[in-house]
């Protein structure tokens, strides 16, 4: 039988729930058949006598395997409900949770109505089976009196009666009993408390339009329903009734029902309105989440159709506090990390390095001499690469001191190639310079501006194509100093502008020529870091970087801010298109 | 190849045995007596009981850090103090210099540089006192000495081999420290004559000058530009 629901047979469990409640019952019926029978007033032993009587007149076979059936009924009833007891337990709790699901007010009303019913019939049987006392006078005039016994059918028909009550009862206190044994929150499930839920629910869901659509109709509805309901009653008192001897009614039943007008549509306005201030209050809330304060309170009482919403609105903080609480401390991590791990590397790497000192001083065979000279350059490589780690996690996470001044980009520039004077002449390539001799003010940090322009030219040195021609060119225009290099990439660059600037990237993809990988990643934080923007472009080989910084404006204006790369129009002056070779 | 001082004594501490036996034959090499020790505690017992001249101490150690040891000792002794160090950040070396440290060199360093920086200090330490009495007519720029009537630069009281232009820049330079000059002024005031292209001219004679009187000629202690305004000498 497929009966079985989560490893529970709840056919068996039925089987042995209807078996003990019927052996309950039985005892119980059993049971008030006794009592009726032992108390004379009810003259059961009359009743006995009479089922006796009744019983001898049947074959006494019959009798006993009547009785012994029943016999073995109730052994059958008492072997079920012990040997499916668990099963029995979980049919109960089923029913009791069912019964949960019921209103109380229900129970209630059954509860009552069967004490309603119970009660006369009880009073009218008992009334019933007492033996009355008869009066009877004779035809000498003595009188006699005797007690009128019950006939037997009666007396059957009055114990089923007692039995059924009886049994009613029971069953019915048993349940309840399962009911709140069961069932926690007893008497939280009724009738006003769904009404209410229901309600709230219908609220929730409702959109707001239709909220208010709903308010009108129901405000229109009612003024409507006013009018017929005034003229009918001006009609009864009037005409049907004698209340037109009252003349104050009529003007009374007017006022009242202009009354209720105003009432409903002076109710209808403060709903209104009151939507609308939540609104209003709404809006306020949005906007100081939208200016960075997060931690208002929610500012709505729940009463508010508006409340959900501005309460998700305060609760985004929470969300949003943890997000930015994780990230922030992933950060540190991460940096703490870097900083921990470029430690670690260092202090082996001094030893490496002091070693290596100490080799170049031995009289080496000239192939040794020349290992030496290969770890010197790689171990000399890997400290380059240590130290740009640690200051490209600095500069990403926003670790770095700034010490901005106005400072002027173009002798920077200038500077900057005089200082690179040996890794600029030394490769194979023709380096073309637009570089305004008039300042070009911009406030920045130098030494961070240096290590920019100091990257991208030894970018532009390391990886250009032999014999081709580098441009840099600086150009101020809007409020923007725009310093551009292009150069015509060696190898084929199969990465697009804004993967190239990741850390630890490098054109070819086959990392094997020299520098650490994070030269653009350092310059791009470091430009960054000065309030301005490094772009990076790629066209098939030919690589453009693009350093854009606001310019400095001294001295009453503050900094303008940085704004998105504009289009570029030619203006007149130095920073005119060409190419003059310096 | 400069001649070993002999006689000097140097106490290098580090808990990192191989970085001390490193930088002791490095010393040896240049002639050095080597003390070694690898906590502050047996820095400072060694200190108590030899007479050292010039200490190179790492920060990270146990029982006594480098810095602590370095406040003991300056409790009582003036002794030069190079401190080695991993942590490379600003702050780290500004508190360095300031618990006392008369140099700060972080790991990993260049031998050689370190080398001479031990032997600037040296000299410093030990030869210093009669630079003063000379004549008054000196500028004095911490481990630099011009001497305005020789016309002769002095590093660690070795006198520097400049050029004409050279001294000139330098003695512009240094009679403003930590003015900021332009190339144009630089220019105007050293060739005399008007401004044209001047940053890579000025730049090629800043660089040469750095790299005879720097220790570290990539890392500017004294001759530095400022970027995007021109080129100064910093106080020391």
């Amino acid at each position: 039988m497929d009966t079985n629901l989560k490893g529970i047979d709840v056919f068996k469990g039925v089987v042995s729930f209807v078996a003990m409640l019927a052996l309950i019952l039985l005892l119980v019926g059993g049971t008030v058949a006794v009592i009726y029978i032992m108390i004379p007033m009810f003259d059961g032993w009359l009743t006995l006598n009479a089922l006796a009587s009744w019983a001898s007149d049947l074959w006494m076979v019959q009798a006993v395997v009547a009785g012994g059936s029943i016999l073995l009924l109730l052994a059958g009833m008492i072997v079920l409900a012990v040997i499916f007891r668990k099963e029995r337990r979980q049919v109960a709790y089923r029913l009791g949770a069912l019964l949960g699901k019921l209103w109380v007010e229900v129970k209630l009303l059954l509860t009552f109505l069967y004490c309603a019913c119970a009660v006369p019939i009880l009073a009218k049987l008992i009334d019933v089976v007492q033996p009355t006392s008869v009066q009877w006078v004779g035809m000498d005039g003595q009188s006699w009196s005797y007690l009128d016994y019950t006939p037997l059918e009666d007396s059957l028909r009055i114990l089923t009666g007692f039995i059924s009550i009886a049994v009613l009862a029971v069953l019915w206190l048993y349940l309840l009993c399962l009911d709140i044994g069961v069932n926690r929150r007893y008497f939280r499930h009724n009738i006003i408390h769904s009404i209410l839920t229901w309600v709230d629910r219908c609220k929730k869901e409702t959109p707001l339009a239709k909220l208010d659509l709903r308010r009108f109709i129901v405000a229109a509805a009612c003024t409507l329903a006013i009018v017929p309901a005034t003229v009918f009653a001006l009609d009864i008192v009037d005409h049907r009734t004698r209340l037109w001897q009252y003349p104050f009614l009529s003007p009374l039943i007017v006022l009242l029902a202009i009354a209720g007008g105003c009432a409903i549509w002076a109710w209808y306005t403060w709903e209104t309105r009151r939507l609308l201030r939540d609104v209003d209050i709404l809006q306020w809330q949005l906007h100081q989440v939208y200016q960075g304060n997060l931690d208002v309170p929610c500012p709505l009482p729940q009463t508010s159709d508006l409340y959900t919403s501005a309460m998700e609105l305060s609760m985004i903080h929470t969300g949003l506090q943890r997000a930015v609480d994780e990230g922030v401390r992933s950060e540190r991590t991460k940096v703490e990390l870097i900083t921990n791990m470029s430690h670690d590397i260092k202090t082996p790497l001094t030893s490496v390095i002091g070693y290596i000192e100490l080799l170049k001083k031995e009289e080496l065979p000239a192939q040794a001499e020349d290992y030496v000279n290969v770890i010197a350059i790689k171990a000399e490589r890997l400290r380059q690469i240590v130290q740009d780690v640690f200051e490209v996690s600095k500069a990403a996470t926003g670790n770095i001191a700034l010490r901005p001044e106005p400072l002027d980009l173009a002798r920077l520039l200038r500077q900057t190639f005089a200082e690179l004077d040996e890794v600029v002449s030394a490769a194979p390539i023709t380096w073309r310079m637009d570089i305004p001799e008039e300042p070009v003010p911009v406030f920045a940090d130098g030494q961070r501006l240096y290590r920019v322009f100091q990257n991208l030219l030894r970018n532009c040195a390391q990886y250009s194509l032999e014999g081709s021609r580098a441009y840099v060119s600086l150009q101020a225009e809007e409020g923007q100093a725009r310093v551009t290099l292009r150069n015509v990439s060696k190898a084929e660059l199969t990465r697009t502008g804004e993967e190239l600037t990741g850390r630890f990237v490098r054109g070819d993809l086959n990392r094997t020529g020299d520098g650490s990988g994070l030269g653009l990643s350092i310059a791009q934080s470091f430009t960054e870091a000065s309030g301005g923007t490094l772009q990076v472009r790629t066209e098939g080989d030919l690589f453009t970087v693009t350093v854009t910084l606001p310019l400095y404006q001294p001295p009453e204006e503050p900094v303008p801010e940085p704004e998105p790369e504009g289009v570029s129009e030619a203006q007149p002056g130095p920073a005119a298109e060409g190419d003059s070779a310096q | 190849m400069e001649k070993p001082l002999n006689g000097k004594n140097i106490l290098v501490v580090d808990d990192d045995r191989e970085i001390v036996r490193a930088i002791a034959l490095l010393l040896e090499a240049e002639g050095y007596t080597v003390f070694t020790a690898y906590d502050g505690m047996q820095a400072l017992d060694v200190l108590s009981a030899q007479d050292i001249h010039l200490i190179l101490l790492d920060v990270m150690m146990p029982r006594l850090d480098g810095l602590s040891t370095m406040m003991r000792i300056r409790e009582k002794r003036n002794v030069p103090v190079i401190v080695l160090s991993a942590k490379s950040e600003d702050t780290d070396k500004v508190l360095g210099l300031e618990m006392g440290a008369d140099d700060y060199v972080t790991k990993p360093f260049n031998p050689m540089e370190l080398m001479a920086r031990v032997r600037s200090h040296l000299r410093r330490y030990t030869r210093l006192g009669d630079m003063y009495n000379q004549t008054s007519q000196v500028l004095v720029n911490g481990r630099l000495t011009f001497n305005l009537q020789e016309k002769v630069l002095y590093a660690d009281g070795e006198p520097v081999r400049l050029t004409p232009t050279e001294m000139k820049i330098v003695e512009l330079l240094m009679r403003n420290p930590g003015r900021i000059f332009p190339a144009e002024e630089i220019y105007e005031r050293v060739w005399g004559d008007e401004a044209y292209t001047t940053e890579n001219t000025v730049m090629v004679h800043i660089r040469r000058i750095r790299e005879k009187i720097e220790l570290n000629p990539s890392a500017p202690e004294y001759l530095k530009v400022v970027w995007g305004i021109g080129y100064k000498f910093e106080r020391h």
